[in-house]
């Protein structure tokens, strides 16, 4: 088991998602980080299926964060989450896409609990990008 | 106590998204606030949303504010993390 929380990426594109990983996994090599990217024939969509294996891989003790691309992505996300059961180790962020998971895997690198890794990420969202 | 510094970022790399993320790691372990000041704005140096907005290139500067009893050693791990 993982002593960290993990992350779930969801994007409607595969390549998306599969980059972003590549991005935060070298700022926290140790948090677990899976993607769901696509639908399931790997086209532009996305997948319940996909999601729930996602959640799977790096659900740890302290639990999972899934942050996703677009609003549509989150009907999925939540049937995912339905198919899974127990949910209450997994929490859905309301973020931007990149921001989000960078500002959530860093907090996760650094011991923070579901809800911190949680608020990291919402926290993401009334950020301006430039100084 | 406080300490004040305006310091050189002297790291080939500058300070930008993956560097930024270190430093902040290493930050929340002192006590001490520790505010950076940068083209008039104050940023959280323990604040990951924050820290990762402060996009600075190597030779320029930056003003750090560090208020706690852990201040000395928070602004020397900072001055070792902005040399390289």
């Amino acid at each position: 088991m993982s002593r960290y929380v993990g992350l779930v990426l969801v994007s409607h594109s595969v390549d998306l998602v599969y980059g972003l990983q590549k991005l935060i996994s070298q700022i926290e090599p140790e948090v677990p980080v899976a993607i769901a990217g696509g639908a399931e024939d790997n086209e532009i969509g996305t997948s319940a299926i996909k999601i729930k294996a996602a959640v799977e891989t790096v659900r740890s003790e302290k639990g999972a964060i899934l942050l996703f691309d677009l609003g549509s992505a989150c009907m999925n996300a939540e049937l995912a989450l339905e198919w899974l059961g127990d949910q209450r180790q997994v929490k859905i962020a309301d973020a931007p896409l990149v921001e989000g998971a960078y500002a959530a895997v860093i907090e996760s690198g650094c011991g923070g609990s579901l809800d911190e890794v949680w608020q990291a990420a919402q926290a993401a969202r009334c950020q301006e990008k430039m100084i | 106590m406080k300490v004040e510094k305006d310091l050189i970022v002297n790291r080939a790399d500058g300070l930008h998204a993956r560097p930024a993320g270190n430093l902040v790691k290493q930050l929340k372990a002192y006590e001490s606030s520790i505010v950076f000041v940068y083209k008039d704005r104050h940023i959280d140096g323990k604040s990951i949303i924050q820290l990762m907005k402060l996009s600075l290139k190597q030779g320029e500067r930056v003003k750090v504010v560090i208020d706690g009893h852990d201040a000395q050693q928070a602004a020397a791990a900072i001055e070792r993390f902005l040399e390289h």
